[in-house]
């Protein structure tokens, strides 16, 4: 169940990189790569790779805490650990916004906590990128019935699909780590 | 031989994940970062001798804004500037060297502007509840909030501050992103970095002398651009209410407050600032906004290496005027924008 993730290329990273990279069409957009994205937000940390295969309940219980679809049973949790302690948890989220995709990289504090969203891949044009004043509604953030739009989230004026994508999306890994937190610590 | 094919593009696809948004010119490598952050988002494009060091260079910058927002943010309760609005007033406290200089930066301006940029005003954004929406506040709670507000009740002197009154509280959002910016950009020059760029919400800071573009929007319509400046250093702030005005029994309203009246500034349009650096320009966009367009041009007039572009509505569409320091790096990019350099 458990790989170690080594700098700069494994087996794992490759396919992690390659599979993210086969979900995108032809055309650039990608800012960063998965292994670059890790090592600069957990600089000097331990960071390990999990493949996790969710349990029929565990699926249901994520579904119930985020009111989004998880599409797949299996995750990919990214946990950097210094000196023996959780220093946070990284997901890559891959969604489409209109017809394209988009990838996040979602990080998650030992308080549960958002601590950084990272456009890591962007594929439709600059206009439907999340804009300024609302990305940074969802820092500090923890799951509850409220981070959602029209609640604590506001909607983006004209890029309602790319507010949508990107709450979801958050809601999707919240879920996620919520539901996966105990099984994570190394 | 399909299967070869098949091969080939696959590792291809591996190819172009090696090179992300990697644009090579001579010996230089551009990368961009996005991210959220300090209630916006942030775009970091830093050019340098090696993707590593772009990178490395662009994280710099990045943990430099964090840390900013953790010292100014009064959107959260555990950093400093938040816990220094609970001290009890008349009591000195110590504080950090870096929030001592922030404050002083901003009590500079506060005393070059006269009082019109103001960050010592948070009772009044409480009383108008500008960051739940907005109200129109009873005006005793408006007269609690005024008096006793602003910098004029904060004093600094030997690395301790004191609040004279409760209603003096600190309010971030006018100096704390030119104080971030002017942070990431000094922690990101050297190391081979060559030309950077960094946008923090619509400001933008930039350094290493190559000509760049940046677009000024419509004061109503964000997307739309109308005139297009070029930069090659320091950093260019933008104050308006854009999407931000609301109308409420038929009057609009501004989220810039006057700290003398205050009230809401008059909405005219929007109010752009360059200058060396981005403490300067984020704190004189806010202040020149509520002395209005005569006012801030006015002020300007005197100044060197301050310029200002004032955007106003008219009744067939934008008129803008423009300190004359601007006039070889201005363009207009919309057919209904009329400039006019000088006051």
């Amino acid at each position: 169940m458990r790989k170690k993730f080594r700098h700069p290329v494994t087996l794992w990273g490759l396919a992690a990189v390659t599979l993210l990279l086969m979900a995108f069409p032809a055309r650039g957009g990608v800012l960063l790569t998965v292994d670059e994205a890790l090592r600069l937000a957990f600089p000097d940390c331990q960071i390990t790779r999990k493949t996790v295969y969710l349990t029929r309940n565990q699926l249901a219980q994520a579904a119930s805490l985020s009111d989004v679809e998880t599409r797949s049973a299996l995750v990919n949790p990214y946990v950097a650990t210094k000196n023996g302690r959780i220093v946070g948890v990284a997901y890559f989220d891959v969604h489409t916004v209109r017809t394209l995709t988009e990838t996040l990289m979602i990080v998650i504090d030992a308080e549960n906590r958002i601590q950084r969203i990272e456009i890591i891949a962007f594929h439709e044009p600059r206009e439907y990128l999340p804009r300024p004043a609302w990305l940074q509604q969802f820092a500090g953030q923890q799951l509850d019935d409220e981070l959602a739009l029209k609640r604590k989230i506001r909607n983006m004026t004209g890029a309602t699909l790319t507010a949508r994508a990107v709450t979801d999306a958050i809601r999707r890994v919240m879920a996620l780590h919520l539901t996966l937190k105990g099984t994570l610590i190394p | 031989m399909a299967f070869l094919f098949i091969g080939m593009t696959g590792l291809s696809t591996v190819w172009s994940a090696c090179s992300p948004q990697t644009v090579r010119q001579d010996t230089s490598v551009t990368v961009e970062r996005r991210l959220a952050m300090m209630g916006t988002d942030l775009t970091v494009t830093v050019e340098a001798v090696s993707r590593s060091a772009a990178l490395m260079a662009s994280e710099r910058a990045i943990r430099a804004l964090e840390e900013t927002e953790s010292r100014l943010s009064t959107w959260r309760e555990d950093t400093e500037l938040a816990r220094f609005n609970r001290t009890e007033p008349g009591q000195p406290v110590w504080l950090s060297p870096r929030l001592y200089a922030d404050l002083a930066a901003a009590r500079r301006w506060w005393k070059e502007t006269d009082g019109a940029f103001d960050p010592g005003i948070g009772a009044l954004i409480e009383a108008w509840g500008l960051r739940q929406g907005f109200r129109v506040p009873a005006p005793e709670t408006l007269q609690k909030a005024l008096s006793g507000g602003g910098l004029g009740n904060l004093v600094l002197e030997d690395r301790k501050a004191v609040r004279l009154r409760e209603t003096m509280k600190i309010e971030e959002g006018g100096f704390g992103k030119g104080i971030g910016l002017d942070e990431a950009l000094r922690v990101m020059a050297g190391s081979g970095v060559t030309n950077g760029k960094i946008d923090l919400g619509g400001q933008v800071i930039v350094m290493g002398g190559k000509p760049t573009p940046i677009s000024v929007a419509h004061p109503d319509r964000r997307d739309e651009p109308v005139i297009e400046i070029v930069i090659d250093q320091g950093s260019v702030a933008t104050s308006g209410n854009s999407e931000r005005g609301i109308v409420i029994d038929g009057v609009r309203y501004g989220h810039i407050l006057d700290p003398k009246t205050g009230s809401p500034t008059h909405d005219f349009g929007s109010l752009t600032v360059w200058a060396p650096d981005a403490t300067t320009a984020d704190c004189l966009s806010t202040g020149l906004y509520v002395l209005g367009p005569d006012g801030a041009l006015a002020w300007a007039a005197g100044r060197t290496n301050i310029e200002v572009l004032v955007l106003e509505r008219t009744a067939t569409g934008l008129r803008a005027r423009a300190t004359p320091g601007w006039k070889p790096r201005m363009a207009r990019v919309a057919k209904n924008v009329v400039i006019a350099f000088g006051s």
